[in-house]
């Protein structure tokens, strides 16, 4: 699993996967369920799905991105700034998702949505961009950098 | 089974066992080694340190050596005398022996005044008086006389008779080394070589002329110089120009005189490197190890391997072996007098030595560094992470790298290794050996036993996969760690983690060597 291009193609497939049942077959419940001023349900609904496709894209790109380094023998003799670029991606990822559910905010403040809706939404944004992103590289990650996402 | 009895006599002699020692410690050696040294300069620097070297060999085996583990290191088990003081043959008792006070030349003078007249004759007045705690000067006839009866009941020569009850003809391999230019191999060689000593002892005569004892030897011809200081005051001694003489005239000797032995080693050295600063003895005897010294123990291991003689008098057979030009490369040294198996030998030795060397050299940088650190940092490295910590505990040795019952383990092995690292960069002495290159190794140009200055491979990063000579392997320290030691978990619990760890990086050596071809 953490081989090349198997960590890359399973990646993307769960990617693609997570915004399916987010974006899509959750897309209707989360667009129709919150009570909106004047918006339509299939716009927020198309919001969404573009909103929540940016924080899987850049998720998979991160990831992406981190397999490529850890695959680089030189990495093995940079372990420590391995750690440190590891963890400001998954900083990285977790401003995405908040600057993400901020794009959601801004985009229906005047439609009146209960906040608890912007909490769903940002948690869902979390599981798509940075614990995806902590998932993928904790079980996916590359032999000489596997010991280095957090918790491993 | 075959027994096999390795006699090192004199300066030279001590310095082939060294070899032999770190040959063996590289995997090359044969399946058990008893050895023995003879030296009367207990003081002398070279006898010290092979003294001290076999006693952290046999330590470190009883810590390191693992069977089943697949590792070929320290595999012979070098069998000494059971008490260290009798691992070498001192002669005399006492320190201030001269050849007079041997032969009781006073008593002589008064009571067979004859003898002592041929005493006279025989040996100068300097001859007679010099003390002989430092050996015997290049004067081999001195030694001869003192040497002609040795305590074959006590220890170290009861190592040679020990358990031989049961052996067959040819079964007990002794093999004699020593110089035949100097004074106390040129002396012990002959003398040992008699027929009645060893060949036909009473302990070894089977019946006729068979024995159970194969007798081979190397002699070692010149092949060393060494630096002079003008002012030396010593009042007998022998220089490199005396070398020639001495052996011309030694070589004549064996030739008409019948010696016991079966086999010959005669190997010696045009190029005449130096190999420190002279010395007549003492502890300042301590030279250089030489390649020469690296292939009579090949010479030794190859005598060893030989199947045992179908014939009672087999015809006599020569091998010659020598460099193609001035260069001396991997490919030139005689491993093996059977030619069908010449190439596989050598790629062994190659195989083995430069392994060892890696090994050597990645332990005592990279692995001393990752110990020195904590267990939570080590913990990065893939390769420590998989081999320690699944079954991580702090208190126990068994699971704990860093747990203080492994230090005694790191500390023979830090000083074995630099031992090993000090001999095979010593050997790299000129443009001419080209083996292992010190300079890819070492930070200090001036080599001092134990004073070696490695080059951190995290920083020097091509040096490691540059190490053997002419063949430029090109992985560097970045990919010994992904292709050598993230490749090598072992997973056998049963092995203490302090053996375990060193294990990772012979095999982590192991596995870099062969990706960077220069073992193939």
């Amino acid at each position: 699993m953490n081989k090349s291009p198997i960590n890359y193609l399973l990646t993307a497939a769960l990617g693609a996967v997570l915004w399916v049942v987010f974006a899509i077959l959750l897309g209707s419940y989360l667009s129709e369920s919150p009570n909106l001023a004047e918006k339509d349900p299939v716009d927020l609904a198309g919001e969404l799905r573009l909103i929540f496709g940016i924080g899987v894209l850049l998720s998979i790109i991160c990831c992406c991105y981190w397999f490529y380094y850890g695959d680089l023998e030189k990495t093995a003799g940079e372990l420590d700034a391995a750690k440190r670029k590891w963890r400001m991606l998954f900083i990285f990822m977790i401003i995405i998702s908040v600057a993400l559910t901020i794009a959601i905010v801004v985009l229906n403040m005047s439609e009146g949505i209960q906040p608890q809706w912007f909490v769903i939404y940002f948690a869902l944004l979390a599981v798509l961009t940075f614990i995806f992103f902590w998932i993928s590289t904790y079980l996916m990650s590359p032999r000489t950098v596997k010991y280095l996402p957090l918790g491993k | 089974m075959q027994k096999n009895v390795l006699i090192a006599i004199g300066g030279t002699g001590s310095r082939v066992i060294e070899s032999v020692v770190h040959l063996c410690a590289a995997g090359l050696g044969p399946d058990i080694l008893h050895i023995f040294l003879i030296d009367p300069d207990q003081g002398n620097g070279n006898l010290t340190h092979t003294k001290t070297l076999i006693k952290n060999y046999t330590r470190l085996r009883k810590l390191f050596y693992e069977p089943a583990s697949g590792n070929p290191c320290f595999r012979t088990d070098i069998v000494i005398p059971p008490d260290d003081a009798f691992l070498a043959w001192g002669i005399f008792d006492e320190t201030t022996y001269t050849l007079a006070k041997y032969i009781n030349h006073d008593n002589l003078k008064k009571n067979e005044p004859e003898l002592a007249d041929l005493a006279n004759v025989l040996f100068t007045s300097q001859e007679l008086s010099t003390q002989l705690n430092e050996g015997f000067r290049g004067h081999p006839s001195i030694g001869a006389v003192v040497m002609a009866n040795p305590p074959m009941d006590e220890y170290p020569f009861k190592l040679l008779w020990d358990d031989t009850q049961s052996l067959s003809a040819n079964e007990l391999r002794v093999f004699l080394v020593g110089s035949i230019f100097g004074g106390t191999g040129a002396a012990g060689f002959p003398t040992l070589g008699s027929r009645q000593l060893i060949k036909f002892n009473d302990k070894a005569k089977i019946a006729g002329e068979k024995s159970k004892v194969l007798l081979g030897g190397a002699l070692i011809l010149p092949y060393f110089s060494f630096s002079m200081d003008s002012g030396s005051d010593e009042p007998m001694f022998v220089t490199t120009n005396d070398f020639p003489i001495a052996t011309k005239a030694a070589l004549q000797y064996y030739n008409d005189k019948q010696l016991g032995f079966d086999e010959f080693y005669f190997i010696g050295d045009s190029l005449s490197q130096k190999v420190g600063k002279f010395s007549v003895g003492s502890s300042t005897q301590d030279n250089f190890p030489h390649y020469i010294e690296m292939i009579s123990g090949l010479a030794c291991f190859d005598f060893f391997r030989q199947p045992p003689p179908v014939e009672e008098l087999p015809d006599k057979k020569y091998f010659i072996a020598c460099r193609e030009n001035e260069k001396l490369t991997w490919d030139m040294l005689p491993v093996t007098r059977n030619s069908n198996t010449m190439q596989e030998e050598r790629r062994k030795l190659k195989d083995r030595v430069v392994d060892f060397t890696v090994f050597a050299y990645s332990f005592l940088t990279f692995g001393k560094s990752i110990l020195s650190g904590t267990h939570r940092d080590a913990l990065l490295e893939t390769w420590y992470g998989d081999n320690f910590k699944k079954d991580f505990k702090e208190e126990s040795a068994q699971f704990n790298p860093r747990h203080t019952e492994n230090n005694n383990l790191y500390k023979l092995a830090d000083d074995f290794l630099n031992d090993f690292l000090f001999w095979i960069c010593s050997i790299d002495n000129s443009d001419n050996v080209e083996l292992i290159d010190r300079k890819k190794l070492l930070n200090n140009e001036v080599l001092t036993r134990n004073h070696l200055i490695l080059k951190d491979p995290q920083h020097f990063k091509a040096n490691i996969g540059l190490v053997v000579k002419g063949k430029p392997g090109g992985l560097d320290f970045n990919s010994f760690k992904v292709q050598g030691l993230q490749e090598s978990v072992i997973q056998d619990k049963s092995m203490a983690a302090g053996k375990k760890f060193l294990n990772v990086f012979y095999s982590g050596a192991t596995k870099f060597n062969k990706k960077n071809l220069v073992t193939n």
